[in-house]
């Protein structure tokens, strides 16, 4: 299939999703009442922000997925590899914690963010030769630090602020500033996607590992640090706004792959749709299961994807 | 178009002893070299340090006169291309076509699209190794041997000046390997050629140079039919060999 | 704020172990009080001699903040309260169960009992009567227990008033509110208030778009230190963008189960009643 036609596809399925997520949430609002007395109806802006925020998460975790696992050679590499869950949580919870949440709304964001960006950068500071192999040790080294570190906050504070941490850390795109945390966060996604589109032969050339990679054109050591540092900004950044969501960065890229092969300017924009098509779903489904409870996203991401995940597994083993 | 390393030293690093110890070659078009050595002589590491892809502790690579770690990635892969012995089977396969094609986007990055004439190139290269019947298969599906000629012919897509092949034909049938050698001495007169091999035959048959390596030194270098004899490979690989004449083709075995 | 989430604990934990009567017998010796709202009712049935160590979140009446702390709310600290040789230590619950046993096995009576509602309360007045040997003054404080909440009932009936429907918050990230059979939903209701959490029982987080749906007429802030303007999605709930946000005057008069409580009841009474001063007649009404 020519990618126009597989972008096309990808693109129509996104809108169709982002279309549900307006219309289903906890409660029926009936078209009629979309707009009243001349204003969108509140409940419909909150779906629309909630729903451009799922995909704008979605998106960004696939293509940071797509690109870790292309970097590191790993199909089991994903976003949050290089010390992003655990410098943020170690962040969020300390804004939490000590008490700088009542500085304002967008204190908890910051700290997860300022986290995330300082355990990627000590990723990087400490490990000396930048290979794919030993930035992934050392991430899995700062990662377990800061989660020690959270674990001391936590035991010196109380259970009460602990409820915070742990539902900041499930993730959820129920409180997500359209402004402040939605506009940045798609400007860096669509910089970000650019980027890669134009440097998609080199991501290719690197998942022949680096050696291969330099014998072709590519400073492999170079491009190694400057694309796992771009796609743990992006996670860095999903982090802050929607917390910790897993399995969308892992497996919606994989899926991509298989099912289109591997040449990544072909699958970039499939990955990122797919992404956002999953994440949005997922929060529709969050959402419809009570009516007045809230289901994290990420708690949906990981029971939903799994089984999905393993069906795929084993039709397209059967299919090849 | 001239590679030239000089007085290379080079130690693995925590290792005390060097792998290589003051090891100078000079790979122009019109020659095919041939660098020969035990398992483990650091034959692979030397192609590493053409490429640029280690730096040496002491000693010099040139290309052009430049160092060739001073090259543009893209301009030096123009230049200079390297086959490597294993290259790391990729996270989701490529089809063969692509795989070469990669070859060229490594050079001009900007568009995924094919120029018509890289298009061509493409092609001609596909055929030049008899790649046709399968280049649209993915290459998880091909042998080891079909999968060195899918990154020669990635490396040779470019049209570059000069070629490292590092043992090329290691897993290649004897048709396959009498097709190589007739194209790297079609490819000699004006692609500068360094061979890595341990077929000491290909050495004879195609070579118009050829290089010893044993602990870190050269221990022989010369034409290859003057070289590589009973006397000098004793030492080197610990065993006998017998010369023969087969015809006025010199053909050499282990006893 | 910790207290509160204790209390939710609290609320999930297995229900009442009914006060038994005749086992509790007067104890003589020092008390150990780990929950802010028994140290209270210990003050407040003047016993407050009794007490040897507190929880670090006791702090009322002011006098009890010179005892020393034997841990936090439902926290011991299992060698500071052996050290201190108490004869009881008294707690809704333990974060861990098993403390109680090791206070057990070192011959110190614990008692550990929720107290989620009005009902609780009574039962430990009268349990503390028995077992710090003041029956009169429990009698009294089991009478004004009834006295209030019938004077607001009472109150509420002549009003004839629809109840204000009101959103709890307990904290705003996550959107934690009390449910259908929490203490603040008792209290709320003495005060004319009715919770539009009613299927949900406990403290549960409920979703934003069910908070607009239901479009409550006031939301009682409980969420301290917490600023209610700054959340961007809220600014789609009315009772938000109206400014109708109560922040009671001492929420730990009002999420305390203590003596203190029908004295929140009574301010959040009148704070609603100058909020709502001339605005009755629109709001508080079933849409």
């Amino acid at each position: 299939m020519k990618t126009a036609r597989i972008i096309l596809i990808y693109l129509a399925v996104a809108l169709a999703a982002a279309v549900c997520g307006v219309l289903f949430g906890a409660t029926r609002v009936p078209l009629s009442e979309f707009v009243q007395d001349g204003a969108l109806n509140p409940i419909v802006e909150l779906r629309i922000v909630r729903t451009a925020a799922a995909a704008v998460v979605g998106a960004s975790l696939a293509v940071s997925g797509l690109v870790f696992q292309a970097v590191l050679r790993n199909s089991l590499a994903e976003p949050y590899l290089l010390g992003v869950s655990g410098g943020a949580g170690l962040g969020a919870a300390g804004a939490i914690l000590l008490g700088f949440s009542a500085w304002g709304f967008m204190s908890v964001p910051l700290f997860a963010l300022l986290g995330a960006v300082t355990a990627n950068l000590l990723v990087f500071a400490a490990v000396r030769r930048r290979t794919a192999e030993e930035l992934l040790l050392g991430g899995v080294m700062i990662g377990t630090l800061a989660s020690s570190l959270l674990m001391v906050l936590i035991t010196f504070s109380h259970s009460r602020d602990m409820a915070g941490v742990v539902w900041w850390m499930l993730g959820s795109v129920q409180n997500v500033d359209p402004a402040r945390q939605l506009a940045p966060a798609a400007v860096l996604l669509a910089a970000a996607t650019v980027f890669l589109l134009f440097r998609a032969g080199d991501v290719d050339l690197l998942t022949f590992g680096p050696e291969y990679a330099w014998n072709h054109g590519v400073n492999a050591r170079v491009m190694t640090v400057v694309l796992l540092a771009l796609a743990s900004l992006l996670a860095a950044v999903t982090v802050s706004m929607a917390g910790i969501i897993g399995f969308c960065g892992l497996v919606v890229p994989h899926i991509v792959r298989r099912l289109h092969g591997g040449s990544h300017r072909k699958i970039l924009i499939p990955a990122a749709l797919a992404g956002a098509v999953f994440l949005m779903l997922a929060d529709i489904l969050g959402r419809v299961v009570s009516p007045v409870r809230e289901l994290p996203v990420g708690m949906v991401t990981a029971a939903v994807g799994c089984p999905v995940f393993l069906w795929l597994l084993n039709r397209s083993r059967a299919g090849s | 178009m001239k590679l030239t390393a000089e007085q290379l030293v080079y130690t693995h690093p925590g290792a005390c002893e060097p792998l290589l110890n003051g090891v100078s070659l000079e790979i122009a078009p019109g020659r095919i070299a041939a660098l020969l050595g035990r398992n483990g002589s650091g034959k692979s590491t030397l192609v590493r340090l053409l490429s640029g892809y280690l730096n040496p502790d002491s000693g010099s690579v040139t290309l052009d006169g430049r160092p060739v770690s001073e090259w543009s990635p893209t301009e030096r892969v123009r230049r200079l291309a390297v086959v490597q012995q294993h290259v790391a089977a990729p996270l989701t396969d490529y089809t063969v076509r692509e795989t070469v094609a990669m070859g060229l986007t490594g050079v001009s990055h900007l568009s995924g699209a094919l120029s018509p004439e890289q298009s061509v190139r493409l092609e001609q290269t596909i055929d030049l190794l008899d790649l046709a019947s399968f280049a649209d298969r993915p290459c998880g599906t091909l042998s080891g041997g079909e999968r060195q000629r899918v990154f020669t012919a990635a490396a040779l897509v470019r049209s570059p000046g000069l070629l490292l092949l590092d043992e090329p034909t290691s897993a290649a049938d004897p048709a396959v390997t009498r097709k190589i050698v007739s194209l790297l001495r079609r490819l000699a007169p004006e692609v500068g050629i360094l061979v890595v091999t341990h077929d000491l035959q290909l050495a004879l048959d195609c070579a118009g140079y050829a290089m010893l390596l044993h602990e870190g030194r050269i221990a022989a270098e010369g034409n290859p039919s003057d070289i590589l004899t009973p006397e000098t490979l004793l030492p080197v690989y610990g065993c006998p060999f017998r010369r023969f004449d087969c015809g006025g083709r010199p053909v050499i075995l282990p006893e | 704020m910790r207290r509160l989430f204790s209390l939710v604990c609290v609320l999930l934990a297995v229900l009442c172990l009914a006060a038994c009567s005749d086992k509790h017998k007067s104890v003589p010796g020092g008390v150990v009080s780990l929950s802010p709202a028994l140290t209270e009712l210990i003050c407040h049935l003047g016993q407050e001699d009794r007490l040897v160590a507190r929880s670090t979140a006791c702090d009322w009446p002011e006098s009890v903040k010179t005892l020393p702390t034997a841990g936090d709310f439902a926290e011991p600290e299992l060698e500071r309260i052996l050290a201190m040789k108490p004869v009881l230590v008294v707690s809704n619950e333990f974060v861990n169960p098993k403390d109680a046993d090791a206070l057990r096995q070192a011959g110190i009576k614990v008692e550990l009992h929720p107290c989620d509602g009005f009902d609780d309360y009574r039962e430990w007045v009268a349990l503390m009567g028995k077992l710090l040997d003041c029956p009169r003054e429990a009698e009294s404080e089991l009478k004004r227990t009834n006295d209030r909440i019938a004077g607001f009932e009472a109150e509420l009936k002549s009003a004839q008033k629809k109840p204000l429907r009101a959103l709890y918050v307990i904290w705003d990230s996550p959107l934690l509110t009390a449910g259908a059979d929490s203490l603040p939903d008792a209290v709320g209701r003495l005060a004319g208030l009715e919770n539009i959490v009613k299927t949900e029982r406990g403290y549960p987080s409920i979703s934003l778009e069910f908070v607009l749906k239901e479009d409550p007429d006031v939301i009682v802030w409980f969420a301290h230190g917490k600023d209610w303007k700054s959340n961007p999605s809220w600014s789609g709930i009315r009772a938000i963008r109206e400014g109708r946000v109560l922040i009671p005057r001492d929420d730990s008069a009002l999420l305390r189960p203590g003596p203190r409580i029908f004295d929140g009841i009574a301010d959040l009474k009148s704070d609603l009643e100058t909020m709502f001063s001339g605005k009755d007649s629109s709001l508080g009404t079933q849409k």
